[in-house]
């Protein structure tokens, strides 16, 4: 048990620095539906051409292969240097491709790694629908078996960026006579496949990045089957670890670097009555709250990436780390609110006119998607104390 | 860089658990009052001679030469077994004598036949070549010295000459005096804000182990009551405050680890990282001492249950080395630097 970086730790901190220093795109990323995903993909494609895609896949599959701690620094470097996240790569690099390595055939590996990792294909989630989101297992879009395709039929929501997909992991009930999570298959949808409707969902925000997505008997070949028909939920399941080990990690670490730049702010903004916001008591009691809330998720992200590396898996305390984080970065964010006042309200129903409070309402996107926090209490009563279950 | 506790720690953190089972039971805390006293003091001097008052004292002077973490780690376990509350007193009164060269105090001291008590401060106080001030005594029986923190400097004093009065304190387990600084004589004072984040550290290692004891009494107790015929422990109104309790512990443990290692290594951000984990861990304890008597039901609030030791043990433990403001406020401008 210790602080201090080894030499090895140190020189790729120096080495991730020093790429970054040089790659990180000085234009912001485009607001408009293509320019966003152009930017993701090529952001993807410069990390590739780096040796930085697929930071904790393994090797063999053309990932980086970095430890938990390496994956830390990396996203510490990445918050210094104000590097893009993943965007529209997110599911792609952090849920399809693992689900690819963990489950798929030889073939399904060599054909989609390679274009994930590159930034040549954009993947987007087809898990919830209107009656299975927290309760995953009552999905109902259909799937039948005809000849050597399954002919899908149904509807898919919250699918984020499906508009931009080239690629869809997709959970479907193939056994119309089976119930929860017997009968159930993944397969990887081509989102070009006649059929397929894509229709934007407004949110809170004022984008349209999610959506509901229509299937009109899309004929998909069964070489897309992850796993054989019928054993859909545990393919499901099996990243799962995966995601709760490090897709968060850099999330988790910009708490602390949230709170300075809001100390910050409340250290040059000025109330009505012409005093400093940081001169009111109830608003700095709330900073340095937050303030040892921050330092508590970096040493909560080390604990979890040191217990990552010492035994190969995340445990369940990656469930806590999600919940708080979507606690915090929303107390975070309603301290900036009071510290704004009037100001908070100035919103056109974009990020740029107003990232506080656009980053204000990303909180609920941290505390339900992926997951809803209730959920996340559920797993915590269930395998982090062994509560009695109810269901 | 790695947080995980090495198999030395787990060693010493296994032996420790199976130790202080025997030695600190909570059942002690339910005795007649006058028994009571008279036998925690004895446990110091158990304790002492077990070796636990001299865990991250330097070989040189007598110590085990371990670190804070490892003292932390032992803090955290007097937490959960509510030890006698001058343990703090006396391992760093022990220390800021040892290292001034005022060995056979801190003999007396680091073996339990001097009790220290814990000074905190009324109003402002002074710490020179004497000091002066009002403050509350907090002590495992009678004591004839003080440990003074302030953010910069720490004193230990001599109090047989300062009048003191009994008052009588919310926390039954611990004798609560009022007195003034300045009739007392400084033994031993240290500059600088060394010993302020150590205490700041080995309070919160044994807030957590407070969070995680609530957590622990009423996880037990949610499995094995039954109402409506389920246990409790299936009913989200019950399972969600659990497991927000066990969310404070992760959180309080993991920054205490890592503001222990902070301090060990004298890093430039080790005083923020003990400031923090005060702040986070007495949240954690407040909080979980709450839900604890809360989800119990109307058991919680009888006096044979252990829950509410807890919650006076932290209340009091909220008023050592400066209350919630103050803390807080301090935290607000310290600096993070590169970390």
């Amino acid at each position: 048990m210790d602080l201090a970086y080894s030499p090895e730790q140190l020189e790729f901190r120096e080495r991730a620095r020093a790429w970054l220093s040089k790659n990180v795109p000085t234009e912001p990323r485009p607001a408009g539906d293509h320019g966003g995903a152009a930017y993701d993909r090529e952001w993807q494609r410069r990390l590739y051409d780096g040796g930085w895609a697929g930071l904790n896949w393994p090797k063999e599959y053309g990932g980086a292969g970095l430890s938990g701690i390496q994956s830390l620094i990396w996203f510490e470097e990445c918050e210094k240097a104000d590097a893009p996240q993943y965007g529209l790569m997110t599911i792609a690099l952090t849920h399809a491709g693992p689900t690819v390595i963990a489950r798929g055939s030889e073939d399904h590996k060599k054909f989609h790694l390679p274009r994930i990792l590159k930034g040549e294909s954009i993947w987007c989630q087809g898990f919830s629908e209107p009656g299975a989101g927290s309760d995953l297992a009552n999905v109902q879009v259909r799937g039948v078996v005809d000849g050597d395709h399954l002919v899908i039929t149904g509807q898919k929501t919250w699918t984020s960026g499906a508009q931009h997909a080239d690629f869809q992991e997709l959970l479907i009930r193939t056994d119309q006579d089976s119930q929860r999570h017997a009968g159930l298959t993944w397969i990887i949808c081509d989102m070009r496949l006649p059929g397929i409707d894509v229709r934007p969902i407004k949110t809170m925000m004022g984008e349209a990045e999610v959506n509901a997505t229509f299937y009109d008997d899309v004929r998909i070949p069964l070489a897309n089957v992850l796993g054989e028909i019928g054993q859909g939920w545990s393919v499901a399941m099996s990243t799962l670890a995966f995601e709760r080990g490090t897709t968060f990690l850099r999330d988790q670490i910009s708490l602390s670097a949230k709170v300075e730049r809001a100390i910050e702010l409340a250290r040059r903004t000025r109330t009505p009555d012409g005093r400093l916001a940081i001169e009111e008591s109830s608003i700095a009691l709330k900073l340095a709250q937050l303030k040892a809330e921050g330092l508590a998720h970096r040493a909560m992200a080390l604990a979890n990436v040191s217990n990552v590396d010492r035994s190969g898996m995340p445990g369940p305390e990656g469930s806590m780390v999600k919940l708080l984080t979507g606690a915090t970065h929303k107390a975070i964010n309603e301290t900036v609110a009071e510290i704004l006042g009037l100001d908070f309200l100035d919103y056109d129903e974009n990020r740029p006119s107003n990232p506080w409070a656009y980053d204000y309402m990303w909180g609920w996107v941290l505390s339900i998607a992926g997951g809803t926090s209730e959920i996340q209490h559920e797993i915590i009563a269930d395998r982090v104390l062994n509560l009695p279950r109810a269901r | 860089m790695d947080l995980t506790l090495t198999s030395d720690q787990e060693q010493l953190l296994a032996a420790i658990v199976d130790c202080l089972e025997g030695e600190l039971p909570l059942a002690r805390l339910h005795q007649p009052e006058a028994q009571r006293e008279t036998a925690e003091v004895a446990r110091i001097r158990t304790m002492a001679e077990l070796g636990w008052t001299r865990v991250s004292l330097p070989t040189d002077f007598g110590g085990a030469g371990l670190g804070l973490a490892e003292e932390a780690l032992l803090f955290r376990e007097f937490g959960r077994r509510l030890a006698p509350a001058s343990i703090l007193a006396i391992v760093l009164g022990g220390r800021i004598a040892a290292l001034g060269g005022a060995t056979g105090l801190a003999e007396d001291i680091l073996s339990g036949r001097r009790i220290v008590a814990f000074a905190t401060p009324e109003a402002s106080v002074m710490i020179g070549e004497t000091a002066s001030g009002p403050v509350r005594l907090f002590s495992t029986g009678p004591a004839d010295l003080a440990l003074l923190v302030t953010p910069g400097a720490a004193a230990l004093l001599d109090m047989s000459g300062a009048p003191s009065n009994p008052r009588p304190c919310l926390d039954r387990t611990l004798m609560m005096r009022s007195a003034d600084l300045a009739s007392s004589q400084v033994l031993v004072r240290t500059d600088g804000p060394q010993v302020w984040s150590q205490a700041l550290l080995l309070l919160a290692a044994t807030l957590t182990g407070q969070a995680e004891a609530s957590r622990d009494m009423i996880t037990e107790y949610a499995k094995i009551r039954r109402t409506f015929g389920r246990a409790i422990g299936s009913y989200q109104a019950v399972r969600h405050p659990i497991a927000d309790m066990a969310i404070r512990c992760e959180q309080s443990k993991c920054l205490v680890l890592y503001a222990a290692l902070s301090l060990d290594e004298n890093r430039p951000d080790a005083g923020t990282q003990a400031a923090a984990a005060r702040a986070i861990a007495q949240v954690a304890a407040t909080r979980n001492d709450d839900a604890n008597i809360q989800l119990h039901g109307g058991i919680g609030v009888t006096d044979d249950l252990d829950a509410h030791l807890y919650m006076k043990r932290a209340i009091v433990y909220a008023n050592w080395l400066g209350g919630a403001q103050q803390q807080l406020k301090a935290l607000l401008d310290a600096a993070l630097g590169d970390i």
